[in-house]
């Protein structure tokens, strides 16, 4: 089996189920688990070392069909081993997995084989997410490279000691899962809190946005339109796409990394010449905090590049 | 039996199996076996996952009525069915014009002509026929397929050549075995005839052999192939026939589709370039075109080896001689009439997903004629706008597994799949690798082509650390939405190919797009591209040099035909 998304801790494992099934049932329905999943998890279960916790997180996950968590409940009367589910209290997990001894908190956590002081884990993952921002962290650090001398961006008038690669994230399978499954749940804060209209679409500019946001739209089920390209450079390259007619759309801009906010600035503007409007940019990092980008779209950064990479300068060129 | 069942049949003909315990046939005694097993495996190697269901041999068993092969044959039908893990209940014969008794035949006995024939094809299908008489058999799978199996030498009188149907017989077949039988007309109907009841144009024999028309087509049998055609006009036949070793495939009418093979046995005593051959039709009933694996025995050297060889297949399609339809058609429907002859073969990730593409497209009217950049010199006269296409009632998301399948099908077994890599080209063909990568785990990597990357960053080209990717792979495949002319993907080798240093692994390059018109007459030669698969290859794409086309301000850029 290809290595799968974990995140492994000192004593303790955490995986996405929804990076499971979306594996698992090959991009299509990725928030109904499947057995396909379920075998997947199992196989984790077996395989890592034996004394750590496993916790899996149910978020975005909105339905498990019937038998698909058999053999995770045959793995977890094998192995023994400590297994934490959250955010799972909606799913009827118990008429699946009739595994005991079993512990189930008042948040809706389950918790099998409760031997070791899991209690504090779960309670810890449920809190402040502190893991997933550590995983971002890491992911986004290693994407930097770093250039021999102080370089001027394409997009913008700024030199840099470097950049961040979103290219370099696409193509380690499981950086990319963990780095899209932030990004939507970045996408699902905005939905909650904020009633758009019904006409919402996903925005990418440019070729390293566009897997993004084209996971983004497969794993929430939001329409997607891509323009190649406005960033970092600005040429449009197949403008017969800019003809299919599009009015009143509320965009979500998805976007990589956002420095100075050209590209967006860009964006902003193709939005309002076909008459639509883009309110939120979701990213994987953003250099200033978001109040510190003007304008009308309101910028919500996965990670903050100064955490990821202290190092990184910019200056004005 | 079931709608949208697919149907995979294994074709063989001419076995003329005359010395089991000589040297010169491959089907003699002591190699059959092996001979089979390579044949399954090159079966298997292009088509995995789909292993033939019905064996159908259209005559010609033993040579010149030698009966004591019979039971040879049968051992080799046998075995077959056994590695095909089917019964021989699935195995269905037709009797050729060498497995009777001539003297019999010209004595006008013709039942005790062909006794051996019938005690030999009872241990078969043929054994347990819905109804059977001198003219026929009627045949019915445990899957629910019908076959009717033909007796092309019917009054055959022992002269050379094929038999005489007279009307009262084509009365006969018509009523008793078809329209008696209730044959839904939605159900693929599979007749089998030792000689072609259609004429296959361009067949080269007839300038070899005096009268090879006479002796080898089954002229007679045209009134009957032209009334089950009526009576069966909108539904699925396919005809499969033996005796001329001149293969080949048509479609003569919507719906009628015509399989010759060449001769799968024979001694090779016998002078003649045509090759050992074997088909794999794999049909269904929805609105796609048949699928045909041609499998052939090759043999190094100037001349057939009685003793070794090897198995090769290439999957083709079927030829149309239909009349081309009105061009205001052409954009909506499924209709593949490109000829082999004209470009590579193009293999669809899976015929329904690409009638949902088609049918989404005229539905939402997405198909524009304009004038469509496709490459700096290559213009499109056609073009869809992906964006709206994928996002149609989540397309996107379900063409994904099927092209997922596809590419896992390509690589055949593996157990890791570091060994290939997936290059996403320019914006949709990234979005596309990297889904493809998160169920596979196959690496991929996004490349803008467009402009060659004038427009871009070093890290949205070609660069080293892709290039020792692909260098390292045995499996490269470029992801793209549309390949019209094939530019970008022939610029994006070159580029890898220019940074790959050292001694070259070899590798397969594959090509899997959403469109690739399979009529495209412009496209750039790519020849390291060993397997071009897309999701939908019947929406034509018009792409001409933009030399052909008039002057922009004669014809603008931005013209909307409507």
């Amino acid at each position: 089996m290809h290595d799968l998304p974990v995140y492994i801790d000192r004593d303790y494992a955490y995986v996405r189920m929804k990076a499971y099934s979306w594996i698992g049932n090959k991009g299509f329905m990725p928030s109904t688990v499947q057995a396909s999943a379920g075998k997947l998890l199992s196989d984790l279960i077996a395989r890592i070392d034996d004394n750590m916790i496993l916790v899996v997180n149910f978020q975005g996950i909105s339905h498990i069909e019937d038998h698909s968590l058999h053999t995770v409940n045959k793995a977890l009367a094998d192995t023994k081993r400590c297994t934490i589910f959250t955010k799972a209290s909606t799913l009827s997990v118990e008429n699946q997995i009739s595994y005991k001894p079993v512990v189930t908190l008042e948040s809706g956590t389950i918790i099998y084989n409760n031997e070791k002081p899991s209690r504090q884990l779960s309670q810890s993952v449920e809190k402040n997410g502190k893991i997933e921002i550590d995983i971002i962290k890491h992911i986004v650090s290693e994407s930097y490279k770093k250039f021999d001398k102080m370089e001027r961006l394409r997009s913008t008038p700024i030199l840099a000691s470097g950049v961040f690669n979103a290219g370099s994230i696409v193509s380690d399978r499981n950086k990319f899962i963990w780095t899209c499954l932030l990004l939507t749940d970045k996408l699902n804060e905005i939905m909650n809190q904020y009633k758009p209209k019904a006409n919402v679409r996903l925005l990418a500019v440019s070729l390293r946005a566009s897997p993004f946001a084209g996971s983004i739209g497969i794993l929430e089920s939001y329409p997607i339109e891509i323009v190649d390209h406005m960033g970092p450079d600005l040429k449009i390259l197949e403008e017969y796409t800019l003809r299919v007619a599009t009015e009143n759309v509320e965009y979500i801009y998805v976007g990589d990394f956002v420095i100075g906010g050209t590209e967006l600035k860009i964006a902003e503007t193709y939005a309002v010449a076909r008459g639509c409007v883009i309110k939120h940019a979701i990213v994987i990092g953003s250099l200033f905090d978001p109040s510190e980008y003007k304008g009308t779209v309101k910028v919500h950064p996965v990670v903050k590049l100064r955490e990821a990479n202290p190092k990184i300068r910019y200056q004005m060129v | 039996m079931t709608s949208n069942k697919n149907v995979t049949i294994l074709h063989l003909t001419d076995f003329h199996v005359l010395d089991i315990h000589g040297d010169h046939e491959y089907l003699r005694k002591s190699f059959y076996r092996e001979y089979i097993l390579g044949l399954i495996k090159a079966v298997k190697a292009n088509n995995q996952e789909l292993l033939p269901e019905i064996v159908v041999v259209t005559g010609d068993f033993i040579e010149n009525g030698t009966l004591d092969n019979y039971s040879h044959v049968a051992d080799i039908l046998q075995f077959l069915a056994d590695q095909l893990h089917i019964t021989t209940g699935e195995v269905f014969l037709c009797c050729g014009n060498q497995d009777i008794v001539r003297d019999y035949e010209k004595a006008g006995e013709p039942a005790r002509a062909r006794e051996a024939y019938y005690e030999f094809s009872k241990r078969f299908g043929n054994g347990k026929p819905i109804v059977a008489d001198e003219r026929a058999v009627l045949l019915k799978t445990r899957g629910g397929v019908w076959c009717l199996m033909l007796d092309a030498t019917h009054r055959y009188s022992g002269k050379s050549g094929p038999g005489v149907i007279s009307s009262d017989d084509v009365d006969v077949i018509l009523n008793k075995f078809i329209l008696d039988q209730n044959i839904p007309t939605e159900e693929v109907l599979i007749i089998g005839a030792h000689y072609p009841a259609e004429v296959f144009p361009g067949g080269v024999n007839s300038y070899e052999e005096p009268g090879y028309h006479e002796k080898h087509y089954w002229s007679s049998a045209t009134p009957l192939r032209e009334r089950i055609k009526k009576i069966r006009e909108g539904g699925k036949t396919l005809w499969l026939y033996g005796d001329i070793h001149c293969p080949d495939q048509i479609e003569s009418d919507p719906g009628f589709f015509h399989v010759v093979t060449g001769r799968f046995g024979t001694s090779i005593k016998r002078e003649s370039q045509i090759k050992r051959q074997a088909k794999v039709i794999e049909i269904n009933e929805t609105g796609a075109q048949p699928k045909v694996l041609t499998l052939e025995f090759e043999v190094p050297g100037h001349h057939q080896q009685g003793h070794y060889g090897t198995w090769k297949g290439q999957w083709g399609i079927i030829r149309s001689l239909n009349p081309i339809k009105p061009a205001a058609s052409l954009p909506a429907e499924v209709d593949h009439v490109a000829d082999q002859c004209h470009g590579p073969v193009i293999d669809v990730v899976d015929p329904e997903v690409e009638k949902t593409i088609i049918d989404t497209i005229k539905r939402k009217n997405l198909y524009t004629l304009g004038r469509y950049h496709t490459s700096d010199h290559g213009i499109s006269l056609g073009w869809v706008s992906i964006g709206p296409l994928l996002n149609h009632a989540n397309l996107l998301a379900s063409l994904l597994p099927k092209m997922s399948d596809w590419m896992l099908k390509q690589l055949g077994v593996v157990t890791t799949f570091d060994d290939a890599v997936l290059i996403g080209i320019d914006c949709w063909g990234a979005v596309l690798a990297s889904q493809l990568s998160v169920s596979t785990g196959i690496k991929s990597y996004c490349i803008a082509a467009r402009g060659r990357g004038k427009y871009h960053t070093t890290y949205e080209k070609v660069n080293r650390e892709i290039a020792r990717s692909v260098e390292k792979s045995s499996a490269v495949f470029f992801i793209s939405d549309v390949l019209a002319t094939g530019k970008s993907i022939n610029d994006v080798f070159t580029d890898i190919d220019k940074l790959i240093s050292g001694e070259r692994k070899e590798k397969r390059w594959i090509s899997l797009s959403l469109f690739m018109d399979e009529l495209n007459q412009n496209r750039v030669e790519c020849p390291f591209i060993e397997t071009y698969g897309t999701a939908c290859k019947a929406l034509r794409m018009p792409v001409l040099p933009e030399k052909a086309l008039p002057d922009v301000e004669v014809l603008p850029p931005k013209l909307t035909f409507s």
